[in-house]
Order: structure tokens, then sequence, then C-alpha cells
């Protein structure tokens, strides 16, 4: 009688796998249903195209097509990572990624636990908005603007000169250009990243800080103590999401405001590569390069995210 | 339930739309022998109704931006109907970079009949991949007037051959040669000249007084909109052919330089350096663009300066309009302290687009194609493409030459951009553009620039230019990419060192030795070899 217990239960264990499975289906089949387009959808257009990487081993040809243009291995690499300039690209790219992650990253926190402290609705919305808008100027507009201010006798200038500096294009001194990339890019992004941290504020729980004051904790050590772990999981998040993204310098804003003079601090991979593509369609060369990019990124989001897990028991996966 | 079956339906609906958006229609190419069937010519329309062809236009003559399709637009319409046959007429979207739309048409499988780009590095590759037909066979045949305009130049028979010698393309020609592909030049202000009783400046050292005099009474320097300094700026005073960008030149001995190699580059940079340090040289010049320096001129910060014909009329309009007494003329390149002038901005008044016939190109229809081609190279198609329909926007004038109608001068958006919506010639085609367009389509000031700038610089204007019409083969074309791209950032990094002064001059020679050391030799060589293939056809 046991021993037949004991292969019923067996057998119960063996059936619920697929029970499991068939039971899922017909409770769920309409969610998957509804599902199911946006898995094409990714199965075409983010998994499908991935094919296309093939041509970062192969000297493609628009005419040959992907099947027919012909191997070459690891060239498109070696030619890449033997580049002259490749230290120096690699040095740009981090120190324009790193320096935006060090110094834009923690604004827009900043900007929402300020204006979080704001009673005043009225003055609080009118922060809200006038610090949002700089995002909908064109990136085009905003550099154009940049390149003005900091031309000969621009609006910089004059202000330093006010000061007793010397009149000169801003946008031509290697020293000025970090500074230049990241400020203009705080202003033109801090209230539009506050959005998300500002929302996630208004989830903390508000009796918290009711029971902190009544402890007798200042301003500070309620930001400290209540707001900041309190916004720590969409903080954490967010960082590990912009740590995947480190390689991914935008060329279009450097492409605008860079000249030949900068090239030491400004050159970055994609705008090396935008030149090289200028000659001739160098689609492999700019696959491999995409490549080696992503998995660059994909290494540092990892690196982050097990960081992160480590640290504050929050992370992406 | 009917909860379930709607949220089911539009599952189904999303699916569909999705499948809506996937388009994969594959010919298979053709591959017939080139025999061409002959049908019976008797001159223009060609009553071939019942063909149609497929016609791509990467640039040049696509459709102005006043009309969304081709029925719309005058000269589309007209031109098929002057030929007598159908044209399906298609255009890449507006703001696509022409090489990436046409490599986007070449990955399509599906080729129009007729396709007008940028193909001219490429033309044996492309017929050797069987994308572009060869015509030599049938070129004197049926495209008679195109065949006689080539054989009157041999610069322009070597430009429309391949390398092996084939025929594939009908190009753009400026009448007359290279007359306004040198469009840019200095410019001065006359009338600062005349307030401080100056000459105008003809040599180096003339222009270096005039510099310091506008300097000190104006407070002006030398400026130019960087996109048009950095190619050849006045190099040629020096003995050089090269500002930033990587220059490649021929020499007296049909050899294959670099602009930046060459010690007289040493004395252009030294010079823009000593100019630099006197604060005579705008210190913005490598951040200007058109617009930056049009409102340096329009400040009077600047009254010496380099830059296009197109923007000294729009300084001239400035002027005009702020009542300021600003005359801005054109001013001749000057000439070095040895009295000589080695090239100026300028070109063989040939361009690198061409119109070719592809595979898909039915043998039936060869005909049909090659003689739609040759039409604008016939006296009447030349003034079809440049003007226009005769009695719409163009008439003959009281000396017989062909004048614009009220239709175009009085067009509400000004008469260059009418001139685009009858004519196919203003930018580029494959035609022949009339000098008399230019005239049209400019001032008076800037023709007379123009002819400043080009007449007594002819002779150097295009002959010591590495010709456009060079063809590299794949690996050619593969080397070059792999080797120039980091020294261009070179030479042109170190030009923005050496002229602010960043770099000494001294280390002139440890920048040569660089130079070499980034297989400047490799290319030198893989250059001369298609060179050598173009002089050879």
């Amino acid at each position: 009688m046991e021993t037949r217990i004991i292969t019923d239960v067996a057998q119960i264990k063996k059936k619920t796998l697929r029970q499991i499975l068939s039971r899922d289906f017909k409770l769920n089949k309409y969610k998957y249903l509804i599902i199911l387009p946006v898995i094409i959808y990714l199965i075409l257009f983010a998994y499908k195209p991935m094919y296309g990487l093939i041509i970062a081993f192969k000297e493609y040809r628009p005419s040959l097509g992907f099947t027919n243009s012909p191997w070459v291995g690891l060239k498109q690499f070696k030619n890449f990572f033997g580049d002259v300039y490749f230290w120096r690209l690699i040095r740009n790219t981090f120190s324009i990624s790193g320096l935006d992650i060090l110094f834009g990253f923690p604004a827009p926190i900043i900007l929402a636990l300020l204006l979080n402290e704001i009673k005043v609705m009225w003055l609080r919305r009118t922060v809200q908005t006038i610090t949002y808008m700089p995002y909908f100027i064109s990136l085009v507009v905003a550099c154009s603007l940049v390149k003005i201010y900091c031309q000969s006798n621009g609006l910089f200038s004059q202000i330093s000169m006010s000061f007793g500096g010397q009149d000169q294009n801003f946008l031509m001194k290697n020293d000025n250009f970090y500074p230049i990339y990241i400020i203009s890019g705080i202003w033109q992004h801090i209230g539009w990243n506050s959005i998300i941290y500002l929302a996630a504020l208004s989830s903390i729980d508000q009796e918290q800080y009711e029971a902190a004051k009544i402890d007798g904790a200042g301003r500070f050590k309620q930001i400290f103590h209540i707001t900041l772990p309190g916004l720590l999981p969409t903080i954490t998040i967010l960082f590990i999401l912009r740590m995947g993204g480190i390689l991914n310098v935008g060329y279009e804003k450097i492409l605008l405001l860079y000249s030949e003079a900068i090239y030491e601090v400004a050159d970055v991979i994609s705008t090396y590569v935008y030149r090289k593509g200028i000659l001739n369609a160098a689609y492999s060369y700019s696959t491999a390069v995409g490549m080696f990019n992503s998995v660059v990124n994909i290494f540092f989001l990892m690196l982050a995210n097990t960081i992160s897990k480590k640290t504050t028991e929050s992370s992406l996966y | 339930m009917s909860k379930k079956i709607i949220s089911v339906l539009l599952a189904g609906f999303m699916l569909s739309s999705l499948l809506l958006g996937c388009s994969s229609s594959k010919k298979p190419s053709e591959t017939k022998p080139d025999t061409a069937t002959e049908t019976k010519f008797s001159g223009y329309p060609m009553n071939a109704k019942d063909t149609t062809l497929t016609w791509w236009v990467g640039q040049g003559y696509t459709l102005n931006a006043a009309y969304a399709k081709a029925e719309d637009s005058p000269f589309h319409k007209e031109l098929a109907k002057k030929l007598g046959v159908k044209i399906d007429w298609q255009f890449p979207t507006t703001g696509t970079d022409p090489k990436q739309a046409m490599n986007l048409m070449l990955a399509s499988e599906t080729l129009p009949n007729i396709i007008f780009n940028d193909i001219m590095t490429d033309s044996d590759r492309y017929i050797n991949e069987g994308v572009v037909r060869d015509l030599s066979k049938y070129m004197q045949k049926y495209s008679p007037a195109y065949y006689k305009f080539l054989q009157s130049n041999k610069t322009y028979d070597k430009y429309m051959k391949t390398d092996s010698g084939k025929y594939y393309g009908y190009g753009f020609f400026r009448e007359g040669g290279g007359w306004n592909d040198t469009y840019q030049g200095p410019i001065v202000r006359q009338d600062w000249l005349d307030a401080l009783n100056l000459q105008v400046p003809k040599t180096i050292s003339e222009f270096d007084k005039v510099l310091k005099a506008f300097k000190d009474k104006y407070g002006a320097t030398f400026t130019a909109p960087w996109s048009r300094f950095k190619q050849g700026g006045i190099s040629g005073t020096f003995g050089s052919y090269g500002s930033s960008d990587l220059i490649f030149y021929i020499d007296g001995n049909n050899k294959v330089q670099l602009a930046q190699g060459q010690k007289e580059w040493k004395d252009y940079i030294a010079k823009l350096n000593e100019w630099w340090k006197a604060s005579l040289l705008d210190q913005d010049l490598l951040t200007n663009d058109d617009a930056i320096v049009r409102t340096k001129a329009l400040n009077g910060k600047t009254g010496l300066a380099y830059s296009s014909m197109g923007q000294l009329s729009n300084w001239e309009a400035d002027g005009k309009k702020a009542n300021n007494g600003a005359k801005w003329v054109g001013l001749d390149y000057p000439k070095g302290n040895d009295g000589k002038l080695a090239m100026v901005f300028g070109g063989p008044g040939i361009g690198s687009v061409v119109s070719a016939i592809t595979k898909s190109c039915p043998d039936d229809k060869l005909e049909i194609a090659m003689r739609a081609l040759d039409y604008a190279y016939t006296e009447e198609g030349n003034l079809y493409w440049n003007y226009g329909t005769e009695g719409v926007s163009w008439k003959k004038d009281a000396n017989g030459k062909p004048a614009y109608t009220d239709l175009v001068t009085k067009d509400p958006n000004g008469l260059n951009d009418a001139i685009s919506k009858y004519g196919g010639s203003t930018w580029s085609g494959s035609c022949i553009q009339a000098t008399a367009l230019l005239y049209m389509k400019n001032t008076e000031t800037a023709i007379k620039a123009n002819d400043t700038w080009f007449y007594p610089n002819e002779a150097v204007s295009s002959k010591w230019k590495y010709p456009s019409g060079v063809s590299l083969t794949a690996d050619e074309s593969t080397t070059l990419t792999d080797l120039t791209n980091s020294i261009a950032t070179y030479s042109s990094e170190m030009f923005a060192k050496f002229v602010t002064g960043e770099e000494p001059l001294s280390n002139f020679d440890k920048y040569l030795q660089q130079l070499d050391k980034m297989n400047l030799k490799k290319i030198l060589e893989t250059r001369q070899k298609a060179y050598d293939r173009y002089l050879a056809r």
C-alpha cells in the first residue's frame, strides 16, 4: 500500500508539471494572445535583425547582400583595435560618459528633492515648468546657442572679461569641452529626468515623515533617512540602466560642438567611425564597432547590477 | 464571454496590422544575354506611350519642395511628354542622404531601370556585380548626341568610361568647363579700402598690409566659414594645395601627392600662425559656419574674408538693407612672394553623378532608355533641361537667347527656387548645365566675383585635382577605407594645433615622420595605381 502511495505521489508530481502548463494556458490564454503581437514585434524587429551582426565578420557590399558578401573573419575588429587612435577614443568616450554619470545623474535627484521641499504649490509648479522647458528645445538649436555663446566676444567671453579674463573662443580649448558638454546637458535634461523621481517621491508614506518629526528629526535628517531610502529602488534601477549605456555617448551633440582643435578630448568612438563612413559606406566596420560597444555595455550593466544587488539588495534582475 | 471575444479580435487585429508592415517582394534577378532589340527611332517624342521606364533620382533633379509627387512637377511631367514615354519617377524620402538611399535601394532586389546618383568611383564594380549595364556596344547607335559630346573632349570621355573602357553612364557637365566650379574665393570690403586709401591687394604681403590696416582702424580680422576654408583656403599662394582636409593632388610628373605632406604646406600654416599670433585671424575660424560669418560681415567684424559667390550676394543684400555703405566685392586669390599661384578652388566642370541603366531594364527597353537619356544632350533637350518648356517658363529675348518668363522670375519663392520647378540642371543632372542659367541665378557682384576667381587662374583651377572620375577596385577601396581616417584625423588636428600655436612649427619634421608611420606611402601607392588606370583609358 505504501509503495502505491509513493508512486502515486510521483505520478501526481509528473502530471502536475504538464498539468500546470495546460492549466496555465487554459486560464490565461487570452493574456497570452494579447501579449503575442508584442512578442512577434520583438522577434521581428529586435531579435531577427541581430542576424545582421554577421556582417561584422564580412566585407559587406549592398549589391551582394548579407549572404554573398565575402567573409573576412576578425579583420574589422583588428582594424578598430589596432587603430592609432583606439585608446584615445576609449579614454574620451569613458571620460565623457563617466563625467556625465557622475554629475548628470545626481542632478535630477537633487532637483527632485529640492522641489519636494517646496510647499508653496504655485511656486513649485512654476519652477518645474521652467526646468522642463529646455528639454523640448531641439539639440541642434541648443548646440547652436552654446556655440554662439562660446564664441570670441560672445556671452561667456564677455562675462569672463568683466572678471578680468581674456576674450577667447571657449570651444577651442581642450580644458573647456567637458564642462561645456556636461553643464549644457544638465541644463537640458534636469527637469525632464526629475519627473520620475518626483513620482517616486509621492509614493513614500507620509506617516514616516510625521513619525520622524515627532522624534525630532530636522529637514536634512528626514531627507537622509526617509526620502533617499524611499527613492533607492528607483535610483538603483535607473543607474543600472544608465550604466548599460555607458559607451553610447550621443555623437550628434559632439558633432555639433567639436572641431579639429579639440579632437584630443572630444573625438569619441562614434564620431570617429562617422568620419570614416564619409569616405565609403563602411557598414561592416561600424557594425563591428557597434558590436564591441554592446558587449562592453552589457558587461557594465551586469557589473552594476551585481554590485547593486550586493550593496543595496535592490537590482534590475 | 463577449469581452473575451473582443479582446481576441483586438489582438488579431494588431497582429494583422503588423504583417501589413512587412512586405517582401523578391523578384528573381534577370540574366538575359546583352542583346537589345532595335526599334525605329524617328525623333522625339518617341511614340512609346505603352512603355514605362522606372527612373530613380537620388539627388540633383529631385522634386522641388512645392510638389508632393512627380505628377505635379512641371519638369518631370513635361519630360515624359517630350520623350514620348511613360516614366515612373522614384525619389528617396526628403532629407535622406543620397548614398544611404542608394544603398537601401540596392539592397532591395527590385532595381529601377534608370538610376541617377554618385556612382562614378564604383562604376566597374557595379558592372561586375551585375547592377549596372555596360552600354559600350550601343552608345554610338542609341545615344548619338551624347557620344558626339564625349568625343569632343578627351577629359569628358575619360571620366565617363570605366577603367576597362566601358561606357555606362550619362554625366553632369558644366558648359564651358569649370567656370562655376570656382565659386569660392577671397572677398573684400571695397568701401573700407577706399576709406583707407588702399590699393586692391594682389600679393600676400599686400594682404598683410590690408589686414593690419583693417585691424587698426576697424578691429576686423580675416575670417571664413570653416567648411569652405578647410578644403583649400588660400594654400595656393604658398605653393600648397590644401588646408585641413586631406587633399591629394597630381604633381607635374603625373604623380599623386598629399598636400599635407609637403614643405609648402608648412609655409602656408606658418603664415596662418603669424596672423593668429597678431590677432589678424578670426579666433572662431574653426567653429564658423555660413550664418555666423554672415553676421560678422554685417557687424563689421571682418573686411577681408574667404567665402562663396552665393554668400557674397547675401552679404551685399544685408549691407544694402542696413544701409551701412558696405561694398563687398570678389578679390583675386593673392600671389605668393615669388609671384606664383599654385592652385585655386575649382574643378573640371564634370560632376561625379551619372544616370546609369540597371540590369533590371530588359533588352527590349534598352534603346528607349538610352534615347531618353540622350535627349538632354541634344540641342532641343539641352534647352528643356536648363530652362523648361518654351513659352511657359522661358522665351527668346531680343538677342535670341533664352530668358525666363514672369512665371519664373515673379515666383513668390524666388528665382532660384522657381528655376528648379521647370528645369532639371540647376543643382545637377545627367545633362549639360548652361552658363547662362548660372548668370541668371546670381547677382552681378557674385558673377563678377566668380569671373575674378576663375578666368585669371583657369590654368590652375582643376588640373591639379585628383580626378573624381577615377574608379577604385574593391580591394583598393577597402584599403583606402581602412587607412585614410587615422591620417585624416591626425593631419587636420595638427593643422589646428600649428595654426593656433599649440604645437610649435619646429616640430614639423616630427609631424612628417608620423605621417609616414600612418601608412602614407601605401595610400599614395594605391591612389597612384588607380590614377594610372584612369590615364590609360
